[in-house]
């Protein structure tokens, strides 16, 4: 169990960047935030014994906090309440101003979260450096389609980022 | 993008903190996610629809020797029955399902589709609810009140006809209450669903 919970956070640890991006991307609401990062957590920890290694850990890591994070940005009622009942952040930023003073990551943010939650899913798993072959073993379409969505969602934004400039 | 991204990532790996000590001390197993209370739900209706089988077929036992009483009460539980079967068949889909081993829009989709048909359901667990009520009000009467309901068998064009304004009567207020309380919800997860679907067949 100590094991377990060691195996954990080091995962955690080790992919905190990943799971920052995707709940940015999908709440903008802070209490949504913190709520959204409490139940990628509960799942993860819950499939942590599924984890099988020959599968990539980011391939399992993508799918849970994705799945989720398209779940709970569906969700009907907005809940204020936490699962935990914790008031504090697992995933701290240690220097909001320096987040903020990011005029430029704030704008792809903005852009991104006016995606559909299916293609804000397509887009972080491109820009984070994923193959379509990855991508598409997360999202469970075919690499061509992958790459033909990607190429489309990238001209909209680039439209987009056209009309700010 | 990709730069920028990129950058981001590299910055995010300065500032970012994790509260370990605070992951660590969280006791995880008695928290429920959304995915669950979900599936709980629909399991607790499904095994509460059993429980309402099993008591009508107690109260059977109790009654065995009146023929008249003991058909509305088995009627109650064949209806109980049902209810449960159905539940049971969709639901045995959902459990097997996680978040870890499928595929975004596999998942996606079952979830969805998990949704309609459950709420799509919630229509006729109303009409088996009030109908096992009403089976049971005969043998209530009589084990507890001690009072006989005399059922007869409705031949006569009279009793057809109320039965037939009673049914429909509960049909037309089942069907408003119904759209009143999940009309919206079903086409959130129909028109979701459809989303999905074109999601995965089109090509751009």
């Amino acid at each position: 169990m100590l094991a377990d919970k060691e195996k954990f956070v080091t995962i955690i640890k080790d992919n905190k960047r990943i799971l920052y991006k995707i709940i940015n991307c999908y709440c903008k609401d802070p209490d949504d935030r913190q709520d959204l990062e409490q139940e990628i957590l509960i799942q993860l920890w819950k499939s942590l014994d599924s984890y099988n290694s020959t599968c990539k850990l980011s391939t399992w890591l993508y799918r849970i906090a994705l799945n989720v994070a398209i779940s709970h940005y569906r969700k009907d009622v907005k809940r204020k309440v936490t699962t935990f009942g914790l008031d504090e952040s697992i995933l701290q930023i240690a220097d909001h101003t320096t987040v903020n003073d990011q005029d430029k990551i704030d704008i792809l943010y903005q852009l991104i979260a006016k995606l559909s939650s299916l293609n804000k899913a397509l887009i972080i798993l491109h820009l984070d450096g994923n193959s379509y072959r990855d991508i598409a073993e997360v999202m469970g379409i075919s690499e061509s389609n992958v790459g033909t969505k990607i190429n489309r969602i990238k001209h909209i934004l680039k439209q987009e980022l056209k009309n700010i400039q | 993008m990709e730069l920028l991204w990129k950058e981001h990532n590299v910055k995010l790996e300065k500032i970012m903190v994790l509260n370990g000590e605070m992951l660590k001390k969280l006791n995880f197993y008695p928290a429920v996610d959304g995915f669950s209370k979900l599936l709980n739900l629909s399991v607790a209706g499904r095994n509460m629809a059993l429980i309402y089988a099993l008591i009508s077929v107690g109260l059977s036992v109790a009654i065995l020797a009146d023929h008249q009483l003991l058909l509305t009460t088995l009627a109650g539980a064949i209806v109980m029955l049902l209810s449960f079967a159905y539940h049971l068949h969709h639901t045995a889909k959902l459990t097997k399902l996680n978040f870890y081993n499928m595929p975004v829009i596999e998942l996606q989709k079952t979830i969805n589709e998990f949704k309609i048909t459950s709420i799509k359901a919630g229509k006729y667990d109303l009409v088996v609810m009030i109908i096992w009520l009403l089976s049971m009000v005969p043998v209530v009467a009589k084990l507890w009140l001690h009072t006989t309901i005399n059922i007869n068998v409705p031949s006569t064009p009279y009793y057809i006809s109320a039965a037939l304004i009673a049914i429909a009567a509960l049909l037309y207020l089942n069907e408003k209450m119904y759209n009143n309380l999940y009309g919206k919800k079903l086409s959130q997860a129909e028109a979701r669903l459809e989303e999905i679907i074109v999601f995965e067949e089109s090509r751009v």
